[in-house]
């Protein structure tokens, strides 16, 4: 928690690497995804979903199963059955 | 490896079958010596790498054992993790002799115009550094699917039964995070640096 101060550099090599990423025919959902700051839990970026938007939106639109579809489950990648 | 310029510019450390030329051992490198100068390569490009953003959010230090100093490794003196399983030296040793040479010999290559050459121990950490990369963010890139000999799919051939390592951006930074985790994704050519 200790970790306040935002660092410019961090987030501009963010921005610039998910740019190249969609500029070399990469496809990555803004609307669901972000590539967040992990730093304070040791871990640099980690994608996950926008501030828990897309949690909120699912729960919403769903009632009675929602529990279960809280998380979108990685998307556009399957784990592989054999590893 | 593929997707770099690098083995087309030293075809005669990294094609597999060079044959003969009798000093040292001539054997076709593996995948891990092979990315390690890859990476290396891309890292001395700078701004003409094609990886560089990419290369550029990927870990600058790490604080692993391999990287402490002597002093801190002597405060483990006692504990089951010894030197010798951290196998600095072995792995300086390795370094040293299959991927600071070929550098140092290939300067031209590796340094563009105007740029200084690193020392032999700044290339040795920068080999560590790279190496530590690719054991924590390389995919293996499995083709065992592939049985026909499709020159197109940009993978090497599965030599000695090792398997082909590589870079695949964005599927590391998937792992990043606990809660998912990605443990094979489809590489294309053009998305993965092997």
């Amino acid at each position: 928690m200790s970790r306040q101060r935002v660092d410019e550099d961090f987030q501009g090599a963010t921005d610039r690497f998910l740019a190249w990423f969609k500029a070399g025919g990469g496809v990555f959902r803004d609307d669901l995804l972000e590539i967040q700051d992990l730093r304070d839990k040791d871990a640099g970026r980690g994608i996950s979903t926008p501030s828990g938007q897309a949690t909120r939106k699912i729960v919403n639109t769903d009632s009675a199963q929602s529990q279960r579809k809280t998380y979108p489950r990685t998307p556009r990648c399957s784990p592989s059955p054999e590893t | 490896m593929e997707t770099s310029k690098l083995p087309g510019k030293l075809p005669e450390v990294f094609d597999a079958f060079v044959g003969g030329e009798g000093d040292d051992e001539k054997e076709p490198l593996d995948p891990w010596t092979s990315l390690i100068l890859v990476m290396m390569y891309e890292h001395l490009q700078g701004d003409a790498s094609r990886w560089k953003p990419y290369l550029d959010v990927l870990p600058r230090t790490f604080d692993t054992p391999i990287f402490w100093s002597d002093a801190e490794l002597k405060e483990l003196e006692g504990t089951c993790l010894s030197v010798d399983k951290i196998g600095k030296q072995q792995s300086d040793e390795m370094l040293r002799s299959r991927v600071v040479p070929v550098v140092e010999q290939n300067s031209k290559i590796f340094y563009p115009e105007g740029t200084t050459e690193l020392t032999s121990q700044e290339l040795l950490d920068l080999a560590h550094r790279m190496g530590s990369t690719i054991m924590s963010y390389a995919f293996d890139l499995d083709n065992k699917d592939e049985e026909s000999d499709n020159e197109e799919d940009g993978w090497v051939e599965d030599r000695d039964g090792i398997t082909p390592l590589g870079m695949v951006p964005m599927a590391d930074i998937l792992n990043a995070n606990a809660g998912f985790n990605v443990s094979h994704m489809p590489a294309q050519m053009h998305t993965s640096l092997s």
